[in-house]
Order: structure tokens, then sequence, then C-alpha cells
């Protein structure tokens, strides 16, 4: 909400794009279509919830998380085994119940449960680091009706740093693409 | 049923278990098997005592007494002890030094060495040199440690329950004694204990001979009158008779608890192990026939055991005398023994009894029980005598007591009615407490004047004198005491009085007027008797423990009177036509109370019973469901229109009709432990009844909660303690290796980077074929390891703490069953279980395979006791210690650490000997000896059924025990690798017994 | 719309069913209906039985606390432990609130990976519920050992004796697979919350809430490369929280599996405490939601179909754990180990056998109603079925440790009887339990309306009139 108030005076530096509301998943598809078909490169869409085919059509890349959370499995399920092997049977070998102090199939349990931790930690981290999250402040939050994308609305927004941006022209293809509410967002 | 035992005799135990398993009727009478889920839910505290029986509350109230016992227990009387048997410069801190000594008890001195740090005397174990012990002790010895630090000693004189000063005493005492003197001490009367001690009869005849016209009078409530009666009537006169068990191949006992109640029960113990230990098949056992009423823990050890009534152990002794003398030619004296009217099966077993005796002549012996009347006795002698066993294994000395407590009570009791009384010393017994029923010693005791009672505690009889006198305990002070045989040994004290009490001998010299220390009066005395005083010849005997110098009984030769011995039987008193009878008996934990107060044998489980902290009317299940009662309810017993109340605890393979009543409890006066234990029997025991009366008994109203540490009394059929006959073992040596029911599993670990193969790897073996179950290895455990007590309640929650216990298991049916007993320490397990389960390494393995208690790792989640199969951890549940007075803790053993609430602790295989004596060895540069180390267990065993040593060294005798055929471990299937293991129980039984 | 009248007939109720999809979400509403409806709870004063119930839930969480330090003063004594039985209501505790702990991430993930859209209903809460529950098993074996300060020593910390804990010990296996799953759990949990914080933020009407929620949020934008990363961690944490979910209860189970006391000592353990798990786990989710859907007016959201599937996945969980404890009977006697047949006999007409009974009766004829549809969709029956069922689950954790009570050596046998400390500990924990659930009613949304949008018919972005790809779907 203060965003929306402190956003308002309208200062001399340059905007962070355009944005426009749409009310259906469809209608934004839609629009995204138009846009992008217009030659937009920078758009980027918001919703409520996720949209099948939606990052295709605005040509975003793969998520890279899954390559972080092979990591985090790597990691954590040898260093689960290295602790237990080290203390163990390096750092203070005791003898307990006539097993052998590197006894694998006993420390098989903590190394697979260290995998498992560590790669939840990597998926919910990674996920945060690609999002660029947390992030107290973003432009699009000075739009006035952005707070119902968390709720039933659906937004498209062109952003400036697209090689063919231009204030007037965003404006008029989004309403070519049916948006609603188009405001220009402050940097 | 006399035939089905007959026939179960020769079964091996495993197979005739389910008969009594499969005994639904056993377990409605006699165990709880579905016991009530909530019973115990809403108590409040959980933790609270049962307070009358409660040891922690006890502990609890401490506080108050504290000053005092605290200030004499922290003193350091090191300096007054004198002399050293070791010189005072070889007294290291830490280094724990031995003294040998003596204890009284039971009529004569067991040889004793104790063990001192830095002056406080912590643990006592046998003296391998006195002929009474042989190195082993039971366990009133090693208990009577706590005696000595216990908090409710008297600690002063007092005057009507007023404290005073030995001074004021004195004063009160010189005009009354020279009154006394001017009539020859008439109206003076001397009440004490029966003494071993030369010095202290010296001392008796002196004051008899100051006053002449005193009276003295000995009683002690468990005597030996009917032996030495016995002894009169066959020999003419008094004598004792030293039986060499050792030398016996059969052993008759008709109700003689030998192995344990008899005096020099632990000698018997050994000699008679020595018989039941087996090597090899070629080896032969002795054969023991136990003629009994209540279930000992001798008869449990028998080959064969006839139950019968008390009454009846009489006729059946007449009965084999008549079998011996008319159908295997022996020679009576002439006289003929009418034939005894017994049922066939019984006749049947006294034949071959007969049979046996008469093909061992010169090597089996008769011996009668305590209990039995004196005919009984002479019975036996004549038929020892007969059978040609005076010599070769029962030899006759001197018997120096009189031994006629039972008049003598009586009649100071009827002097005292009389008036003729008008001084009265009660030396060290409790006579209100203990003395006949029917003389009401307390009313007699209202009519002397004046009465002076000396005692370790202000107990009952105290309580009703004029003056209390506090006594030293046997550790505190100077005297002397003679074994069975009369080898003497010097009594001298460990550590200064704590208190300020005086010893029997110290309070007589102030009678005579002559105060004078006790060290001084013993040396005197010696002095007299060697001549001149030798300090040499002193210090050898208390370096040694036995003074120097055959100083035992002389031999007795005697022949019995035969036709005194039949005219005796003819006054016999017939047996009561039919009704129950109750027997008598001291109790295996208190013996007759004197050890009521002390919670290490509170805790400790009967024998055979497993009841702890009570005792109880034991019958058999057939009186029991005769009775209409379960096991703890309320009996109402009455002996000569005398009645109590008692709980009735089914005891199997007990005699039908009889009711036993265990001596010692219900004490009113015993202190902060022992008031109000279990019930005063005392009540119904009459000077016409002292061992048997007939009784009338019926169901009381209510039930008693009876707690055991055992209460499955079933092997299920598992195959734990392994037995067979000496014809299974010759025929098949391996028999019990055979039982195991599973190849052991193999481990999926071979990368083990450590073996248990570097010398010394420790292992202990117990044979269960010498165990007799006595108790004497868990109080020196107890005492060795500082094992807390805990208290009826919660040991009614299982949570006792003993180390090491003895499973006692009835085997067979339920009427006729047999015993067995296996104690159980820890079995330190190579693959332990209970190491794989501790989540930080607070238990685990040393290189010489102790399984190691780590008491300042372990976080107490208690998986180890868990996942222990043999259930040998014991887990301090609550703060048991908290509120333990300072003067207790001098009992404390400083190598082994005490353990904290929420701590694991177990059987460690006394740890602090093994370190100590292997440090011994490393600073001599030397080897350790086999044998050279001795866990507490097997050094207090008096059969040495224990023996613990290194594995690895293929001539230490533990490696040789493995070896034998008869070895066995609990659980082999389990793949625990157990380093302690069992040797096969074997039974003797006899083959004539077999075919019939 | 006419969803309604949709005929939700069992054997219909395929995932990819058109009709199916229509039938997730009852009275057709619209996006703003929907985050309405499940906001109002959070955002409305709470009604009167919400504050009767968190002062239930809060005064029993007293008495825990106070059980709890009576407990660290004077000992484990005051509970009815003893030798043999050293384990008692503590560790049957600690597996019944492990189990219940299991739906939640179960419905989660596993529903999640096989596509049963119909779990947005209920995996918020399930998801909640698991993390309470955790936290109550938690404290059992925390509180268990009595000296608590000493519990440091059981995990790996570098210390003065620098003695490192035991690795082979399945306690310790414990402490990591409940420790991680207690951890991933939350991560799991907190990753769906997001989307929704985001619209708590959006909604929020004072600045309080505005900023906890935002900091909550982190600045969630629902951008189309937000919504794709965070499908695609979302995808995997279900992924690994799958055998993870497994994992915990097995090694849980290890517990008893790993020992060689008869009656533990048994290989069928790990399936079958999953199984259970998973079966007490649905049961408790069945209680709470019923309770919840009808208080917060949520009966289109959580539809009478949704219950219905739970009710089917207990009817198979219960005869999963009906069909172990024959073949525990069976094992027992095919093994010819005598400890081992006489521990199971002994179960069924020993000392314990009425625990024995209840536990059969609750969790293995009671689910059996669930055969007739009349009983799977009626409210009463399934609540009651539902809180005897994890009676049955309390009992049947309770008769496996009470194996000790009769092991190898007769002379050790015992009996173990609780004290009033250790029913008071139980009580207090369900308050312990209660306590965090109500809070969460009260300050989170307690469906993911995310989600839910996503499978609503107007979500599709293709035009035609039906829900979109289920969310996660690999795009």
């Amino acid at each position: 909400m203060s965003e929306k108030s402190a956003a308002r005076p309208s200062a001399p530096s340059p905007p962070y794009g355009v944005m426009a509301e749409f009310v259906t998943p469809a209608d934004l598809m839609r629009a995204t279509g138009r846009l992008r078909a217009r030659g937009y490169t920078k758009i980027e869409a918001y919703s409520p919830f996720p949209i099948h085919g939606l990052d295709r059509a605005l040509g975003h890349g793969g998520s890279k998380v899954p390559w972080i959370v092979l990591g985090g499995a790597v990691l954590g399920a040898s260093s689960g085994l290295a602790l237990q092997w080290w203390t163990s049977a390096v750092s203070y070998p005791i003898r307990v119940g006539g097993k052998p102090f590197f006894s694998v199939p006993a420390f098989v349990p903590i190394t697979f449960e260290l995998g498992v931790l560590f790669s939840a930690f990597a998926a919910l981290l990674g996920m945060l680091a690609l999002n660029r999250l947390p992030q107290p402040y973003h432009p699009v939050f000075n739009h006035s009706r952005f707070h119902r994308v968390t709720d039933d609305r659906f937004f498209l927004a062109v952003e400036a740093g697209d090689p063919m941006f231009n204030v007037e022209r965003a404006e008029h293809d989004l309403s070519d693409a049916g948006g609603l509410n188009i405001e220009v967002l402050q940097a | 049923m006399k035939e089905e035992r007959v026939e179960d005799q020769s079964r091996p135990q495993w197979r005739s278990l389910d008969e009594l398993t499969g005994s639904p009727e056993y377990r409605q009478y006699a165990e709880t098997e579905f016991p009530d889920f909530f019973e115990e839910t809403f108590d409040f505290p959980p933790d609270a005592e049962n307070a009358a029986l409660s040891r922690r509350s006890f502990l609890g109230v401490m506080g108050a007494t504290l000053a005092l016992t605290g200030l004499a227990g922290c003193q350091r009387p090191l300096a007054k002890i004198l002399p050293y048997s070791k010189l005072p410069e070889d007294l290291l801190p830490g280094v724990p030094q031995t003294y040998a000594t003596v204890m009284p008890f039971r009529g004569m001195g067991e040889g004793i060495l104790v063990t001192s740090n830095e002056g406080r005397p912590t643990k006592i174990e046998g003296n391998p040199d006195h002929p009474s012990s042989l190195g082993a002790t039971h366990g009133f010895a090693q208990a009577s440690i706590l005696e000595l630090y216990d908090p409710d000693r008297s600690q002063l004189p007092m005057e009507g329950g007023a404290a005073r000063t030995w001074d004021e005493f004195n004063t009160w005492l010189t005009p009354k004694l020279s009154a006394l003197r001017a009539v020859g001490g008439r109206g003076l009367a001397f009440l004490s204990l029966p003494t071993a001690s030369p010095v202290l009869r010296a001392k008796r005849t002196e004051i008899l001979s100051a006053f002449p016209n005193a009276r003295w009078v000995d009683y002690e409530p468990v005597n030996r009158d009917n032996a030495i009666e016995g002894s009169r009537i066959a020999l003419g006169r008094p004598t004792r008779q030293l039986i060499a068990f050792d030398q016996a191949d059969v052993i008759v006992s008709l109700d003689s608890d030998f192995l344990f109640v008899e005096p020099n029960s632990v000698r018997h113990a050994k000699d008679y192990a020595h018989r039941r230990r087996v090597a090899s098949e070629r080896d032969t056992m002795n054969r023991l026939y136990m003629v009994e009423t209540v279930f000992s823990i001798t008869g449990s050890m028998a080959d064969h055991r006839l139950r019968i009534a008390p009454s009846q152990v009489g006729e059946v002794a007449r009965a084999l005398a008549f079998s011996l003398s008319a159908n295997h030619n022996t020679y009576l004296g002439g006289q003929t023994w009418a034939a005894v009217r017994l049922s066939d099966p019984v006749l049947a077993f006294v034949e071959r009894m007969a049979h046996d005796l008469a093909e061992h002549r010169g090597r089996s012996i008769v011996i009668a029980g305590a209990t039995q009347p004196p005919e009984v006795h002479a019975l036996a002698m004549a038929l020892n005598h007969a059978l040609g066993n005076v010599g070769p294994v029962v030899r006759y000395t001197g018997e120096p007591y009189p031994g006629e407590q039972r008049q003598g009570i009586a009649g100071l009791a009827h002097s005292m009615d009389t008036g003729e009384v008008n001084f009265l010393v009660v030396l060290g017994g409790n006579p209100v407490y203990n003395a006949p029923a029917d003389i009401d010693f307390t009313a007699k005791m209202r009519k002397v004047p004046d009465v002076v009672c000396l005692g370790l505690y202000h107990d009952e009889s105290s309580e009703k004198a004029s003056w209390h006198l506090p006594e030293t305990h046997f550790l505190e002070t100077w005297g002397d005491g003679e074994a069975w045989d009369g080898t003497r040994s010097i009594q001298q004290p460990l550590i200064a009085p704590m208190y300020q009490g005086k010893s029997e001998l110290e309070v007589l010299s102030l009678f005579l007027g002559r105060p004078a220390d006790a060290h001084a009066l013993v040396q005197e005395q010696y002095g007299r008797e060697w001549g001149v005083f030798s300090a040499s010849r002193w210090d050898r005997a208390l370096n040694d423990g036995v003074v120097p110098a055959g100083t035992a009984f002389a031999e007795v030769v005697a022949t019995p009177d035969m036709s005194g011995t039949s005219a005796a039987w003819s006054r016999r008193a017939p047996a009561p036509a039919n009704g129950l009878e109750v027997l008598f008996r001291p109790d295996y934990s208190v013996w007759d109370g004197r050890f009521a107060n002390n919670s290490w044998m509170q805790e400790l489980p009967d024998p055979m019973t497993k009841i702890v902290w009570d005792n109880a009317a034991l019958m058999s299940l057939k009186t029991a469901k005769s009775l209409g009662v379960k096991d703890g309810d309320l009996v109402s017993v009455s002996v000569a229109n005398r009645e109590m109340e008692i709980a009735a605890c089914v005891v199997p393979g007990m005699a039908d009709g009889s009711v036993v009543l265990p001596l010692g409890y219900g004490r009113t006066r015993a202190g902060r432990v022992g008031n109000g234990v279990g019930f005063n029997t005392y009540a119904l025991r009459t000077t016409t009844g002292m061992d048997i009366a007939p009784a009338t008994v019926k169901a009381g109203a209510g039930h008693y909660s009876l707690v055991r540490t055992q209460d499955h009394q079933a092997l299920e059929g598992r195959p734990l303690v392994r037995e067979g006959t000496v014809e299974e073992y010759r025929k098949n040596p391996e028999f019990a290796r055979e039982m195991n029911e599973a190849p052991p599993p193999i481990s999926l670990y071979t990368n083990k980077e450590y073996d248990f193969t570097k010398p010394p790897q420790w292992g202990m073996s117990i044979d269960l074929n010498t165990c007799i179950g006595c108790n004497a290895c868990a109080i020196a455990c107890q005492s060795e390891n500082n094992v807390p007590t805990v208290g009826k309640k919660q040991v009614k929650k299982n949570r006792e703490m003993h180390w090491i216990r003895i499973d006692r298991y009835y085997v067979g049916d339920v009427e006729d069953a047999e015993a067995v007993h296996q104690p159980i320490p820890c079995m330190q397990c190579e693959n332990a279980p209970c190491e794989n389960v501790c989540p930080v390494n607070a238990t685990n393995h040393s290189a010489d395979g102790l399984n190691q208690m780590v008491y300042n790792r372990c976080i107490g989640t208690r998986y180890c006791l868990n996942n222990c199969p043999y259930k040998v951890r014991r887990f301090n549940f609550l703060a048991w210690r908290k509120d333990q007075p300072e003067v207790i803790k001098m009992a404390m053993n400083p190598d082994v650490t005490v353990r904290m609430r929420g701590v694991m602790e177990k059987c460690t295989y006394c740890v602090q000997r093994i370190n100590r004596k292997r440090i011994e060895a490393k600073n001599a540069q030397r080897e350790l000896k086999d044998g050279e180390i001795v866990t507490a267990c097997q050094q207090a065993c008096p059969t040495e059924a224990i023996v613990f040593g290194d594995l690895k060294d293929a001539e230490s005798r533990v490696a040789k025990l493995k070896a034998q055929e008869r070895s066995y471990t609990l659980l082999e299937e389990l793949n625990t690798q157990p380093r302690t293991f069992y040797l096969a129980r074997l039974r003797n039984p006899n083959l004539e017994m077999e075919k019939a | 719309m006419s969803t309604a009248t949709m005929p939700p007939e069992p054997r219909e109720l395929v995932p990819d069913d058109p009709r199916r999809r229509l039938t997730l979400v009852h009275g057709g509403h619209s996006f703003a209906d929907i985050t309405r409806m499940v906001c109002a709870p959070v955002e409305e004063p709470a009604p009167r039985g919400w504050w009767i119930g968190f002062g239930i839930a809060f005064a029993c969480l007293g008495l825990f606390v106070a059980m709890v330090v009576y407990l660290v003063l004077v000992g484990i004594g005051i509970w009815g432990l003893n030798n043999p039985q050293a384990w008692g209501f503590d560790t049957t505790n600690f597996v019944w609130w492990v189990g219940i702990g299991h739906a939640g991430t179960l419905i989660s993930a596993i529903l999640y990976l096989f596509r049963q859209k119909w779990r947005t209903a209920i995996n918020r809460f399930a998801e909640a519920m698991t993390i309470f529950a955790v936290i109550c098993a938690l404290m059992f074996p925390t509180i268990h050992v009595g000296r608590i300060w000493m519990l440091w020593m059981a995990l790996p910390i570098p210390n003065w004796e620098s003695v490192w804990p035991q690795f082979r010990s399945p306690l310790l296996w414990d402490v990591f697979a409940v420790g991680t799953y207690f951890t991933v759990s939350l991560i799991f949990w907190y990753m769906g919350l997001i989307p929704d914080l985001a619209t708590l933020r959006d909604r929020a009407k004072s600045k309080i809430r505005w900023l906890v929620y935002g900091i909550l949020a982190m600045g969630w934008r629902g951008s189309a490369r937000h919504w794709s990363n965070y499908e695609k961690a979302y995808l995997i944490l279900a992924g690994i929280s799958t055998p993870l979910v497994l994992s915990v209860h097995s090694i849980v189970s290890f517990d008893f599996a790993v020992s060689i006391i008869p009656g533990w000592h048994t290989t069928i353990f790990p399936p079958y405490f999953v199984a259970g798990a998973i079966f007490s786990g649905f049961a408790m989710v069945m209680t709470l939601a019923i309770v919840a859907r009808r208080a917060f007016r949520l009966t289109d959201i959580i539809t009478i179909d949704h219950l219905d599937n739970m009710n089917k996945i207990m009817l198979v969980t219960g005869m999963m754990v009906g069909y172990a404890y024959l073949m525990e009977f069976f094992i027992s006697w095919y093994s010819g180990n005598r400890y081992e047949m006489f521990t199971f006999v002994n179960r069924a007409f020993g000392p314990y056998a009425w625990a024995y009974w209840i536990m059969i009766t609750c969790n293995v004829l009671v689910p059996q109603i669930f055969w007739f549809r009349r009983n799977r969709r009626s409210i009463p029956v399934m609540f009651v079925a539902s809180i005897l069922i994890n009676v049955g689950m309390w009992f049947e954790r309770f008769v496996i440790i009470m194996s000790l009570s009769r092991d190898f050596l007769p002379s050790s046998w015992g009996y173990y009887k609780p004290t009033w400390v250790e029913i008071c500990t139980l009580i207090g924990s369900l308050g312990l339990f209660f306590t965090f659930f109500f809070l969460f009613l009260r300050f989170l949304p307690m469906v993911a309306m995310a989600e839910i949008k996503n499978v609503l018919p107007q979500a599709d972005a293709h035009g035609h009139g039906q829900g979109g790809v289920p969310a996660g779907e690999p795009a």
C-alpha cells in the first residue's frame, strides 16, 4: 500500500515499465501472445497462481533449481557419511557391540537423511535466490491495483529494458491487447 | 503323590518343566498372572514410599540426627587403632589395609578379613586361614559392615529414655553394687547371648565368683539346645559334632539346613561342594537325601527330597533306624526299633535311604536339624556310630555351652516373677522381643526394680529397661572368639567406637569395679593363658587372624548309650493326630531379627521365596487350598490360644499340613529401617513349642502385598538352567551343549579392526552344580560396588538394584517341585546388544573384553536395558542416595563411583579390583597370576561356584572350566558371545529309586 | 455453474475425469470467493468456539509443562517404568505422534506426485498438523531421559570429552530422521505458504499485519518467473519428501526392529509402521478437517468427496496393518523360535491381551465400515471412526512396546503400570498439539488458495472450460 502512495508523485526518474490488468488467465495468455508477436522481448506476467504455458509464451527458459538441489543432495549425503566415518573410525574409535569402527550398514540411515535435509534447503534457498527473494520493494507494487495479483487479477508488464520500449506505444499495445487500468510504473 | 515324585526323580528338569508352568492352578494361587493395570496409577506422589517400610523415607528424616551421627561419622580414629597388622608406614592414602578379626555370630566366631580405607572399614571377607571360613563368608558377615554405620545405633547411655553419661551411670551403679556385694549378689541376674569368646567366659566366671549368689543365663532365640541335649542323651555329656562333609558319600539330613542355618554353615557348604564338583564323567558325586518340611536351600540341593510334616521327621528317623537294624544288619545296641506307621511311599523312601547308608558305612552321615527334638539328634548320633561314620566323617569335641537356654530363660522369668531378682543385666540380647511368648518377659521385667540393658540399639528391651547402655559393634572393640572347632582368633577393632559404646567385656569390668578397656583385658587374659604375654605371638595372632598353636578343642571319644537313646524315644511325645503344625525357623535375611534394621538384608530376596522386606507363613499349595487362601492373603494362625495374622505365601515343594513361620520380623524398635517390617512370629512361640507346635490356621480378612524380586517361578521349558543326572552325563557329557536351540547366526560384519584374542580376556564361570543359592555373592557385590537399596515399594515396581541376582526356578510338578538356582551377573557379551543401541557411547567395550559403563556419559535413554536379553542392567530411576546420611557414606567403597539419578549401572566384573591388581603387577614388572584377581562375588562364595580369570590363559582355572563339556552360555543362539558361562547342573539320584 | 449436480460415483472419481475436476470445489465460486472464504477465518474476529477450544488446549499445555518440570526435578521414577520395561508411555507417545505426523507430508508429497488434485483442499492443514505432531513427538525422546540437560551429548558436537555420539544406535538415527523430517516438512509447508502469505499481505488492513505477512511473504509478486522456479522447487521437495516420509517411519521402527527382543526384532516393521503411520495420520486429518470445515464454513472447498477419498485410504491402510498383525503371528510360528512364538501368544492372551484386542478392534474392525458408501459419506460415522482409529494406533505402539514385559528370562518378567504423571503428560501433549493448531487456524490460511484457484474451471488459460494443468506438472 505504502509503495503506491509513495510512488504517486511523478518523479523525473525513468519508469520501470508499463503494466496492464487482465481479468482471466485466458485474456492474459492472449495478450502475452499479441505483445510477443509485436516483437516485445522483455515482458513479464503476474498471476495469483501458476498458469501452464505462460512462461513458454513469455519466452522464459527452464528453471535451474534442480541442479542446485542435486548439489545439495550430494553434499549432504557425503558430509553425512564423512561425519560418521571420521568420528567413529578416526577421531575416537570405540569398540561397540563387536562391530567394526566403520560399520557401513549402520551408517546408511543418517547418510540418507542428511542427503534429504541438504537437498530440501537447496530447493528452498535455490528458489529464493533465483527469484531474487526476499525483495521488500519492487516497482510493480506501484500499480494501484496490483494488490489483486494475489487474489483474482492478472497483470502484464512491458519493461523499460525492452529495446523497443516507449511508454506511449506500450500503453497503446497493452490496451490493444485488452488490458485494463494501464499504468506507468515508477522505478 | 509320593509315587509321582519318585517317578519324577530322574527326569531332566527341562522336560518336566511344563507340568509346573502348565498348572493354571498354581498360577491362580501363587502368581499374579493378570495384575491390575491401574493399581498404582493414582498414588500421589508416584514415587512415594510405603512409609512404614520405607528406606528412602527413613533416609529422608535422617536430617534430624545427622548432626550427631555426622560428627561421629567424620572422625578419623586411625591413631587409636593399635597395633596394625601391617606397620603404619605402609599406610598409603588410597591403598586399603586389610585386618583379620572375628565376628561373633550363632555362638561361634566367624573368622573374617576387613578392608579399611583410611580408617574406614568398608568391606568384609572371609579369612582363608580360619577353619570356619576358609576365605568365604555368609551374607550376614558381609552385611555387618552396614550395621556398623547404621545411624540408628544407640549412641549414649539412657535412663528411661533420657540421655545420660557413663559417669552418671557409674554414680547410679556404685551404691547398688556395694549393696549387691554385701549379699553376694543375691537378686543379681545376668542375661546374655551365648558367647564364643574365652576372654568373655573368663570374665563371666570372675563375675560369678565376685557375686556367688548371682545367676547367669544365656539365651538366644535360635539356639542349639536340642542338639546339645541330644548329645547328652546319646553320649552322656554335651558334645559338639565336627562333620567333614567332604568325606561323606551319602548324606541324610533330617530337617537340617546345614548349608545355611546350622553353625559352621560356610565350612559345611565348602566341604559339601567339594564333593559336587565334577571335572569329567569319571568323577563321582556325593548324594544328599533331604527330609524336611520347609523348602530350604539345602533341600534345593538334594538328590532326593522327602517333604513331610516336622513332627514326622522324627518318625522317619525311627523308621530309618528300624530298617537299618532289621534289614541291613546294623547293630543298634541290641535295641529293637518298632516299625513305624508311615505311608508306603515314605517307607519306600526310607528303605532306599537305609540301603544307601548301609552300602556306604564309614562314608556317610546322618544329621538332624536344630529344630528337631533331642531324641532325633541322639538317634542320628547313634546311627552314625552304628554305621561306622564316627571317626572318618564325624568327630566329637567338647561343647563349651551347657545349652540349657530354654529352661534358663523360663527359670529366670519365674524367679523375676517371684521377686527373687531385683537387679537384671541384659547383655546384648533382646528378650522382650524374642523370649518365648508364654513367659511374658515384659511383664516379668516390670517386677524387677533395676534393669540394665546393654545393646547395639535402643531396642524393645532397652525401652523397657531402667538403664540402656550403648554397646560397641564388634568392629569397634577388642575381644576374641572360637571357631566351630575351637580354634581361637583375636577380635581386633577396625575403628574407634563411633559413639559412646562399651563392649560386654568392659561393662562386666565395670560391675567388677575394675573398669578397664577391652584391649588391656584381652591382652591380660592371654597373658594369663600363655603364662607370660608374648608380643610376637600376639602380633602373629592378629596378623593371621588365628591364635597360633592348636587352640582347637580336643577330640572326645564317646560311644552312644543306645538304651538311653531308646528310652528317650519311648518318652517321645506322640505326634499330633491331625491338624496343622507350625515350624519356627530363623529367617534367611534377618536371622532372629538382629539384622532387621539392615537395609541390605531386608532387600535381599529370600533364597527360595524371593520375598523382600517381609516374612510370611509358608505353606504348600494343597494347604493353601484347604485353607481357601491365595498367595498374599492374610491367615490367622493360633498356637496354644495365641493368635496372629500373617500373610500366606505359597511355596511349591513344601510339606502339606504344615506352616513355616520365619522369625525376626515385626520389630517395633529395630530402627527406622526395620520397624514394622513383616510379622512378629515370636508372638506364637512358646516354651513348649519353640520349634514345632500344633496350630489351627484359618483364612483371615484381607490381602497383603508380598513383594518378590522374581514374579515368575517357572522356566517355561526354556533351556536356561540345564540339568541332567550323573548317569546322563556319563552317557553323554555334551548333553548341556546339545540343548542349544539354534546355531549362532553369522555376522554381517567381517571387517572388524579388533578381535578379543590378546590376553588377558576376562571371563567368569558359574557352576550350577555347586551354587546353593545362599545370596552371599549378592551382598558381597552390594558392599563392594556401593549398590543402593530402594525399599519395598520400589522393589514392587521391579526397581531393585542388585548387580548380581540369583534366579530360582521351580522344576517338576507343583506339589513336589525341585528348585534350581542360577546366579546372573552381567554376561559381558563380546557382541553386546546394549552397546549397539546406546546413542552416546556410554557403554562400550574394553580391550580385555569388559562391557563397561561410562556413568558421566550416560544420559539415561534406558535403551540398553531394553535390549539386554539377560536383563542385568539396573537404572537409577530416582536419586536413591539423595538423603543419605554422612555416616552411611562411610561404608562406601572409595574405588567405585556412586551413581546418580538417571544413570544406568550394572556388574563390571569388579573392574576396580582388576585394575588394582593389574597396576600392582605392572609396578612389580611381573605377569598377573591366575586367581590373583578375585571378584567380590567369587570371593564370598562358600562353594567356589564362581570362578573368574583369563580365558586366553590355557592354564587358568576359568579356561579349563570353559573347556569342560558341561559348560554352556545363556541364549547362545543370539550370538552375543557372553563371557560369563555356566556349568550344567547334575543330580545324583539313587538308581534303586529310579527303578521303583 | 451446474457443478453442484455432479454424479460423484466413487468408481468415477478418476483424477483426469473432467467431471471429477468440476467437483473439486462446490458452489461454483470465483477466484475472489475463494480468497474471501479462506482469508475470512484469519481476518474476521475469532468465533467463540475458537476461544473455548484454544482455552482448553492451552490449559492442557500448562499441564504438560507442569509434568515435565516435575519429571526434571524428581526423575524418571515418577513414571511407572521399571526393569524389564524401561520404556512405556514415553516411547508409545513418541511413535504415535510421529505416525500422526506422516499424513501431512504424505498428502502433500505423494498425492501431489500422483496428481491427486483433491489434495489441494486438505494439504495445507495436513502439513500444519504434521509439523505440530512432530513437535509433540520430539518432546518425548527429549523428556524421557529425565535429565534433559544431558541431551546435547546425543548431538555431534565436539566437546570436552571429545567423545562422539554412537552412530550405530537407532535412537541416534531417530535424532537425524525425525529432525530432518521436521525441518523438511517446515520448509515444504512454508514454501506452500508464500503465495498465500502474499495474499494476506495484500489484503492487510492494519500496518502490523501488512508488516508481518509482508516479511513472511518476502516480496512475492507472482511473476511468471517466480512461479516457474517455485513450481520446480515445490515438485522437487515433493519428490524428496516422499522417500523421506517412508524412511522416517522405517527408521522409527528400527528402534524396535534392530533390537534383539522377541516381538521387536522383526523385519516386517518398516512397511508395517509406515502403513500404520499413514493410517493414523489420515485419521487425525479427518478428525480435524471435519471440525474445521464446519467451524469455518469451508464445506464447499473441503467437500464430502475429499472425506470420502480419505476414508478409502483409511480402509486400505487399515487392512494393511491388519495384514501385518496376521503376518507377525505367522512368522513367529514359522520361525520355530520359542521366544518369538511365546511373545505373540502372550500378546493376544497374556497380561496385556486387553490392549491387544482394543488395537485389533479399532484398527482392523472399525475401518471395515468404510466398505459402505453410506458410511464413507456420513460425517458422524467417520468422525467417531477416525477417533477410534487413533486410539487403536496408540495401542498398537503400546502393545509392541509391552513385548518387553516378558522376554527371554522368565525370572525378569515384569508388568508395567503407568502413573498419573504419564497419563497427564499424554493429555498435555495433546494440549501442546491443539494449542499450535488453533493458532494456525487463526493466523494462517488453512487452505492453499493459490492451488485451489489453480484447479477451478476458470483457471484454464486455453479457452475450453476445464481446470488448468495440475500445479507442478513440468512445464
